[in-house]
């Protein structure tokens, strides 16, 4: 079994020269494992993207609420123009702060069902993000009963599908 | 004195043998060449090699001792103490 291969001795081994890496850049090997194995674990990722959610929720919300839904445009017009950008502003605020919030709680919850799943799978390949998504649609839609919940469910697992198959396939 | 060298030399060459295996029975395990597209470890593969090298050592601890004992008891079977040569 063992090999008398001795060809390649001369140049550093790849664990040399990783840890030469390492020492280089300043951190500690030990230390960089712990940030690695912090910033890859569930809850981490399930706040990231509780965070990242927040923050394209409220634009999406800023930009949706650009299209007009219930002002009563005699009525707006007579306002003064401070007080129509006031409203104006007041009511941008409150559809990109509750669409904010509607993006965040679905990105939380999606990234950390996908991640406990992939730990429990010790499996990263596409069915993770299709239980994801299920399990996403259909706590979202838990109001409604067991068929929107069944609709969310196959909605989101669905949207999940074609955007992991586009990300690793295409 | 060469007796000693030599048993320090086959016991790294056990250890380099016992680390080859390893890496490369959790590797074939654990890493499918299907999503190389990127050199970082994803979860998935985090948690299955955690779990590989566990199951390696503790498989490779329990046979030890099971072969332990098993000599062990054949030894004391054919009446002679631990640690003696077979004349």
């Amino acid at each position: 079994m063992s090999t008398n291969d001795t060809t390649n001795d001369t140049q550093p081994s790849d664990f040399q020269r990783g840890f030469d890496a390492a020492a280089q850049g300043g951190m500690d090997p030990m230390m960089a494992m712990a940030m690695s194995q912090l910033t890859e674990s569930c809850p981490f990722k399930s706040v990231m993207a509780l965070g990242a959610g927040f923050a394209l929720g409220g634009l999406f919300g800023m930009f949706m609420s650009s299209m007009d839904t219930t002002t009563n445009m005699d009525e707006f017009t007579k306002k003064s123009t401070k007080e129509q950008i006031r409203l104006t502003l007041k009511d941008m605020g409150q559809r990109s702060y509750s669409s904010a919030k509607n993006f965040a709680v679905v990105g939380a919850v999606f990234s950390g069902t996908e991640c406990v799943i992939e730990t429990y799978r010790a499996k990263n390949d596409i069915y993770n993000g299709i239980s994801a998504g299920c399990i996403t649609g259909a706590a979202l839609a838990a109001k409604g009963g067991p068929v929107a919940m069944g609709t969310g469910c196959a909605g989101f697992a669905a949207f999940s599908a074609a955007i992991d198959y586009y990300m690793r396939h295409g | 004195m060469n007796g000693a060298a030599w048993e320090q030399e086959l016991a790294a060459e056990v250890e380099s043998d016992f680390r080859k295996r390893l890496i490369a029975n959790c590797h074939s395990k654990c890493i499918s060449p299907a999503y190389f597209q990127d050199g970082e470890l994803n979860k998935g593969e985090a948690v299955c090699l955690d779990r590989c090298v566990h199951k390696f050592m503790a498989t490779n601890t329990l046979i030890q001792k099971t072969a332990n004992d098993v000599g062990g008891n054949m030894m004391r079977s054919m009446g002679m103490e631990e640690g003696q040569q077979q004349q």
